[in-house]
């Protein structure tokens, strides 16, 4: 071949292999082979990909540079951006990812600060970063940091940031409930004339829901909903009319999303004097849905009871005050799963009725101790006797949860006839027999919780007033109001499972020199506090006198003992300490070198063997 | 295409008779392994995943595939068994092919020689078998394309040296282009299209999806394209 024939073929070849590099580069298949399909998007995120109208901005915070990120974090901090490239290529044009890495002393990092990024420090002193910041337009939205003790949540966070961040008006709830949560809790008549007795502040709640929505009160008695709501939270309600109760049906089945809370036995109403009933139960509703709730049957839980006490100093467990813990939540959904302690207050439970095409997803499941008692054999004045009658029957029963899927209508034979004055009502035109949409209705068998006075303590000082959680209640509510806010698509976003990929090994052996060692370890440092104890004291007496008192020979004496004893306690805790991590360090030791050497091992012997075998081949006579 | 298969069990005996192959495994191996439990903080990591190791097949093979492949026509030039080599009835193609061939498998042993790490993370732990499976499938399509850029690079030359250096900077270049600073860099001195046409080349970025889990298409196309490409240029530079 001649050189200039080979240099066209070369030419050729090489626009050839641009080209078709520059083709498959655009060739969306992939395959993900990871266990849960990790960098999968599911299909509410690709939705909300698919909505994306003006392009969204995401800046990718992540101080790669920063050489002493723990390894952990590091992978983590890996995986989120694989992630985020998922986005980016699935959104193709119209998101944009930027990775950042804000090192000290930069532009950037002044810039993650201001964002709102929350730096955390690493025991060298170096700040790192691990956020993000959304932005569209003039609005953005931030993950100040990526927890990894949730990574099942990440896609879940990027999600509804990249939702909210397109969002430009709130949107409109409308609550439907006979507590007072919006205008707050009227003192009782004789305490009306009483000074400084708080008159009407919202409920906790109430701030949540309007930090996501534009509320909307709907009484009782209405025949309608308004036309233009988003979500509904129909919250221990009052008697329905028929009209209404049709309407929050056919709402419903049009694909809104509802939030019930209903209640057995209102402890709320127990203290109230306005007359909120005891128990809410839409029984046609949820009965026409395929929902078994039985109003008589308050739910609880033996082995996790809340304890109250009298205020003469007795205390009694009380098991339908159930305590719930992270084992009753579920850890995978994002309503739940940053929650560790809610309190329900004479919860009941529901089950939806086989045959239906819903599907439930338990929120709050109680296990082993759970059980039950006839609402009327309450006896609130003496907690005890109620425990008595508290038949425990361990199974599970779920106290809240999501149902999705196909409703159908709690009134099968169409709209109910109009009230009493027909004039005023426009007749029904049209209606749905079934879910048009998919339905989506949060259902919890407890009212209660919601309250403040069971959820958290208001502090006021110096005109100011904050609140301060004593249980998790508020979030789980902050939760399902931030889940109704988010757009349709959101809502069908779960967190993935957990995976736990950690050495079993390591942590076994940590586990065993720990109990191993216990015990040493702590009476070194009581004896090690002891011996510092008593040199602090000679110091403090010395100082008290000015400095200059002169210790006595035996002071001077005893000081010299205390500070040789505590250079000993001190040797033998750090020898403790190194023998705690002396197994681990010699596993790492044993599989370095196994790694080290049995394959170069292995290798010898078949080169040696292969050798042998021609020699024999060539020293053998034919 | 019949002569490929003689051609490549000659070939791939060759290296199980010559010292500098075990050498090259044994030196391979152990910097795999000591790359992976130190700068790499393997154990610390506290992660049944291979992905510690996986990342450092691209700067482990930037050694080795030259390593491997600066004899394979250089030394042939040199000694003039080349002239001899095509006096059989063999075409350059089947030439090419079965040189390259029996490298790639060699390499692949090599590879999966790192097999005590597997066993290593399944007993720590319980791993995620995905990405072990497609980083382990990345390596040994990425490891082609290096291959085949160094048999180029060994075609081009009659001295083993400069076939290594030559190869090394190829794979270099192939390599940093995946590195942030440098498509910065790029990105502020070319034209956009050139640049984003430009990394589209990076064996980093272009081994990251496998090395967790995904198989990208686009990915592993283009590790076989870069082969083929190369090693038809082989037989271009080769061919008389």
């Amino acid at each position: 071949m001649k050189t200039t024939a080979k240099l066209v073929s070369f030419l050729l070849l090489l626009a050839s292999l641009v080209m078709l590099v520059t083709i498959i580069s655009y060739l969306p298949w992939q395959k993900d082979l990871t266990d849960n399909r990790r960098y999968t998007l599911s299909e509410p995120s690709k939705a909300i990909l698919e909505r994306i109208e003006e392009p969204v901005e995401i800046q990718f915070y992540y101080s790669r540079s920063v050489s002493d990120l723990p390894p952990r974090l590091r992978n983590f901090a890996e995986r989120i951006e694989m992630l985020l490239r998922q986005y980016e290529r699935q959104g193709r044009e119209r998101l944009i990812v930027q990775v950042i890495d804000p090192r000290p002393d930069t532009q950037e990092e002044e810039e993650a600060l201001r964002s709102g990024l929350q730096g955390f420090p690493l025991p060298t002193g170096e700040r790192a970063f691990l956020g993000m910041v959304v932005r569209q337009a003039d609005t953005e939205e931030i993950i100040p940091f990526f927890d990894p003790a949730r990574e099942n949540l990440i896609e879940y966070r990027i999600s509804t940031a990249i939702d909210r961040v397109q969002r430009i008006e709130k949107p409109k709830l409308g609550l439907l409930t006979s507590l007072p949560i919006l205008s707050g809790e009227e003192p009782p008549p004789w305490a009306q004339q009483q000074e400084g007795s708080q008159n009407g502040t919202p409920w906790a709640f109430a701030d949540s829901l309007r930090e996501y929505f534009e509320v909307e009160e709907i009484s009782g008695e209405a025949h309608r909903l308004p036309a233009d709501l988003d979500a509904l939270a129909v919250i221990h309600p009052p008697e329905l009319s028929e009209n209404l109760a049709f309407a929050v049906d056919q709402f419903l089945l049009q694909g809104s999303p509802v939030f019930l809370a209903v209640d057995p036995s209102s402890q709320y109403a127990q203290r109230s004097f306005t007359g909120v009933p005891s128990q809410s139960n839409p029984t046609k509703l949820l009965d026409g849905w395929g929902i078994d709730f039985d109003e008589d049957q308050v739910t609880g839980d033996r082995l996790h009871p809340t304890q109250i006490d009298d205020g003469r100093g007795q205390v009694f467990s009380i098991p339908i005050w159930p305590t719930i813990g992270r084992n009753h939540l579920n850890r995978d959904h994002p309503l739940t799963s940053d929650l560790e302690n809610l309190l329900l207050v004479e919860p009941g439970h529901f089950t939806v009725r086989a045959g239906r095409d819903l599907n439930l997803t338990p929120l709050i499941t109680l296990g082993e101790g759970s059980g039950f008692i006839h609402r009327t054999l309450i006896d609130h004045q003496n907690p005890a006797r109620t425990s008595n009658r508290f038949i425990r029957t361990d199974n599970d029963k779920i106290l809240a949860g999501i149902i999705q899927g196909s409703f159908r209508s709690a009134f099968p034979d169409g709209p109910p006839a109009l009230g009493e004055n027909p004039d005023e009502e426009e007749p029904w035109s049209e209606w749905l027999l079934r879910s048009e949409n998919e339905g989506l209705l949060i259902l919890v068998a407890d009212s209660d919780w919601i309250a403040d006075d069971f959820s958290l303590q208001r502090l006021r000082f110096m005109g100011r007033s904050e609140i301060r959680p004593f249980n998790d209640n508020f979030f789980l509510g902050a939760n399902i109001v931030e889940f109704l806010s988010g757009s349709r698509s959101l809502m069908g976003l779960r967190g993935r499972a957990a995976e736990d990929r950690s050495f079993e090994v390591v942590q076994r052996l940590q586990a065993e020199s720990m109990e191993r060692y216990q015990a040493e370890l702590t009476r070194l440092e009581e004896r090690l506090q002891e011996v510092q104890n008593n040199l602090q004291e000679i110091q403090q007496k010395r100082g008290e006198a000015g400095g200059r008192l002169a210790l006595t020979p035996e002071q001077q004496e005893a000081i010299l003992e205390f500070q040789e004893e505590e250079a000993t306690v001190r040797g033998q805790l750090r020898e403790i300490r190194q023998a705690l991590r002396e197994d681990i360090e010699s596993l790492k030791r044993t599989l370095f070198v196994i790694n080290l050497t049995v394959s170069p091992i292995l290798i010898s012997l078949l080169g040696a063997m292969y050798y042998m075998k021609r020699r024999r081949k060539l020293t053998t006579p034919k | 295409m019949q002569q490929v298969k003689p051609l490549f069990k000659r070939e791939f005996a060759g290296y199980f008779r010559s010292p500098v192959a075990y050498v090259f495994s044994v030196v391979f191996l152990a910097s795999a392994a000591i790359l992976t439990f130190f700068p790499g903080q393997f154990f610390e990591s506290n992660e049944a995943s291979l992905r510690t190791l996986f990342q450092f097949f691209p700067w482990i093979f930037l050694l080795m595939a030259p390593a491997i492949c600066m004899r394979l026509w250089a030394e042939e030039k040199r000694s003039g068994t080349w002239e001899l080599l095509f006096t059989l009835p063999l075409t350059t193609v089947e030439a090419v092919l079965g040189k390259f061939l029996a490298a790639w498998a060699f390499f692949t042993i090599a590879i999966l020689l790192t097999f005590p790490m597997v066993v290593t993370v399944a007993y720590l732990g319980t791993p995620d078998w995905g990405p072990i499976f497609t980083g382990y499938l990345g390596a040994i399509l990425m490891g082609g394309s290096y291959l085949a850029i160094c048999s180029l690079a060994s075609a081009l030359t009659r001295n083993q040296v400069i076939a290594f250096v030559l190869s090394f900077l190829i794979c270099l270049v192939l390599l940093f282009l995946g590195i942030g600073l440098v498509n910065d860099l790029m990105g502020t001195l070319l034209p956009w299209w050139l640049a984003e046409g430009i990394s589209q080349f990076s064996f980093l970025s272009r081994y990251e999806a496998l090395m967790i889990g995904l198989l990208p298409v686009g990915d592993i196309l283009f590790f076989i394209l870069l082969g083929l490409f190369a090693l038809a240029t082989t037989v271009l530079v080769l061919e008389r």
